[in-house]
């Protein structure tokens, strides 16, 4: 690596260079550091999570609850929204307002559905995945049909359906979203673990006497950790998507909280009028998931660096090979 | 052959079952009183309770279900607790919609994402291939309701009346009909072609490097038959697979699409229902949507086994 982590180590050798151990892990952080475009994603991403958590401080700055109509500040004279000014930065909405004030708190509810549901789709999904490739038999015939039922769900709809018999709420929209990405995580854990079950050093700690659930968790379950974080970080994204898209029906979490996708829907009548009601949350939502899926992106390159974009500086010779 | 189709068939209709069973329970079982629904807000406790009888509530629930399951064998689907007509008809007013937006739209995203596939492979780590990827991740991070939406607000935000009428629900899809079509389409296709892009880039590379594309080659064969005659034909099979899924499940998720562009298909069909509580409705546009999904699959299976020989339909 550079001489700077090399001088790090007191210990160096006599040659100057020290030779170190560097496991996948590090290689991949390391390769995922050289990624430009991943690491400016994860800033936008950690900048959307500091504006999610400081919400109420916008609130008292600006002096306007995400709940607060203010109809005689927030709209013009013919009763539309007011753009933006010293008073309403990001403009209002369609009952006065504080646009901004409304799309942080919405910004918490994005980003705590997307990361609750991908966290607990990502631990059944393993733990399913993992029972069904390596016991086999009749648990993964049950797990291998049920997710292919799972998938064949009309996913809207079943969403839609469960969001008006039960109500709808961040959890239900929580556990609903988690239970369509168990399916996905499933089915790929399922995949992998079947074609690690036959490696020789399964083998080697079946022989060695390691009993089923040592083997599932000491030598299956690190292996899996690659594949399983690629996709949970992709799954991110289809989530916040997923509730963006429910909650613009109406389906997604209780209309009286605030979320991107509810007050695009607020936001469709006045698109003529209120540019900036239409746009904020349009673009907060598309920043965050166009972040996410790019991270997601550079994640799976880091860890197999075979796939994807070439790194920076080792471009392919023109024309060298087809 | 025909035993693998009399296998999937059979799990297709388990899932339909499933399926049926899970929303059955949801829409019936655990949703708001439907004699509310059907009576009203100042119906007396005497017709809610005639009305509960009429419609078998009373009965045991295992009652009620194995009423309902045997309707459905029959192919009848009931009727709207509202109107009062055959969920069927409804339907069928209904389908046509929808469908002409999905194949439309399918033309649109199969050809545009294959094409876009094929040239960002053969010019792997080009320009062009940036540009695809940039696109491809574009496309597959954007809600398809934002982007119907970004599209109204660029092409008729600043512009004057003109447009506006396009998108109030309401008039028969023939006014029209080419103005009214584009636009969702478009959007549709938009998000959809994305994921081909991807996914054909990555077929095609991997069948370029296969030893009978050398073969061709060697042969002296031109160039674009090699791609396109001897690659893409095996590059095609995840594709197939994926278009098959995705035309499916893309029934029930034009809901949006259609809200924002008001066309009177099954998506708004369904959402009207699901505000008011008419179960019988919301049931039968699931199912529909299902039997769908099921079919698309079945279809892929057969259409895979002709694309690559390889695969044994045992």
């Amino acid at each position: 690596m550079s001489p700077g982590e090399a001088e790090a180590e007191p210990e160096a050798g006599a040659s100057g260079r020290e030779i170190r151990c560097r496991g996948p892990w590090t290689l991949a952080l390391a390769r995922l550091r050289a990624d430009r475009l991943a690491m400016a994603s994860a800033g936008v991403i950690v900048a959307m999570m500091v504006f999610a958590l400081s919400a109420p401080l916008w609130a008292a700055w600006t002096g306007h609850t995400y709940h607060s109509a203010h109809p005689e500040t927030g709209l013009d004279g013919s009763g539309l929204p007011a753009g933006p000014s010293g008073e309403f930065w990001l403009g209002a909405d369609s009952i006065g307002r504080d646009v901004l004030v409304r799309a942080a708190y919405g910004a918490r509810v994005s980003l705590l559905v997307g990361l609750a549901a991908t966290a607990l789709a990502t631990v059944f999904g393993v733990l399913a995945g993992v029972l069904a490739g390596f016991l086999g038999g009749w648990i993964d015939d049950v797990l291998a049909r049920g997710v292919e039922v799972v998938l064949s769900f009309p996913y809207l709809l079943v969403a839609i359906v469960a969001a008006v018999t039960f109500g709808a709420s961040v959890p239900l929209t929580v556990l609903v979203i988690a239970f369509f990405a168990f399916a996905a995580m499933a089915r790929v854990v399922r995949g992998q673990v079947l074609s690690i079950r036959e490696k020789e050093y399964i083998e080697a700690a079946r022989s060695l006497g390691a009993s089923r659930s040592r083997i599932m968790f000491v030598d299956v379950l690190p292996n899996l950790a690659a594949p399983v974080t690629v996709l949970a970080s992709l799954l991110i994204p289809q989530a916040i998507t997923f509730e963006a898209t429910l909650s613009f029906l109406g389906a997604g979490v209780d209309p009286s909280t605030p979320s991107w996708g509810g007050m695009l829907d607020e936001a469709q009548e006045y698109y003529r009028t209120a540019w900036w009601f239409l746009l904020v949350p349009a673009g907060l939502l598309l920043a965050t998931t166009f972040a996410f899926n790019i991270l997601g992106d550079g994640i799976r390159d880091a860890f197999d660096p075979r796939t994807g974009r070439p790194p920076r500086g080792r471009r392919r010779a023109k024309g060298a090979k087809r | 052959m025909i035993r693998f189709i009399v296998r999937r068939s059979v799990f297709g209709v388990v899932v339909l079952w499933l399926v049926s069973t899970a929303v059955f329970l949801l829409v019936f079982v655990a949703a708001r009183s439907p004699e509310r629904v059907i009576g009203g807000p100042r119906a007396t406790t005497e017709t809610l309770r005639l009305i509960r009888g009429n419609l078998g509530l009373d009965e045991p629930l295992i009652v009620q279900y194995g009423t309902f399951l045997g309707r459905l064998l029959r192919g009848d689907l009931g009727r709207s607790y509202i109107h009062g007509t055959p969920v069927a008809s409804m339907l069928a007013d209904r389908l046509p919609t929808t469908v002409v937006l999905v194949l439309g739209a399918a033309v649109l995203w199969l050809a545009g994402g294959v094409l876009t596939g094929v040239l960002s492979a053969t010019r792997a780590r080009s320009l062009v291939d940036r540009l695809a990827t940039l696109f491809v991740l574009a496309g597959l991070s954007m809600p398809a309701f934002v982007v119907a939406l970004l599209m109204v607000y660029v092409l008729f935000g600043k512009a004057g009346d003109a447009g506006v009428h396009l998108f109030e629900p309401g008039p028969p899809l023939q006014d029209d009909f080419w103005k009214r079509m584009t636009l969702p389409w478009f959007a549709l296709a938009f998000l959809l072609m994305a994921g081909y892009t991807r996914l054909t880039r990555g077929a095609m590379l991997d069948v370029l490097g296969e030893d009978y594309i050398r073969t061709a080659r060697a042969k002296g064969l031109p160039e674009r038959r090699v791609v396109y005659g001897h690659g893409l034909r095996a590059a095609l099979a995840p594709v197939v697979t994926q278009f098959g899924v995705d035309v499916g499940v893309l029934i029930g998720s034009t809901i949006v699409i259609e809200k924002v562009f008001g066309l009177q298909g099954v998506g708004q069909l369904v959402v009207q229902s699901i505000t008011v509580g008419d179960a019988p409705v919301i049931l039968g546009v699931v199912l529909v949507v299902a039997l769908c999904v099921v079919v698309a699959n079945l279809l892929v299976d057969i259409a895979y086994s002709f694309l690559d020989p390889r695969v044994r339909l045992a």
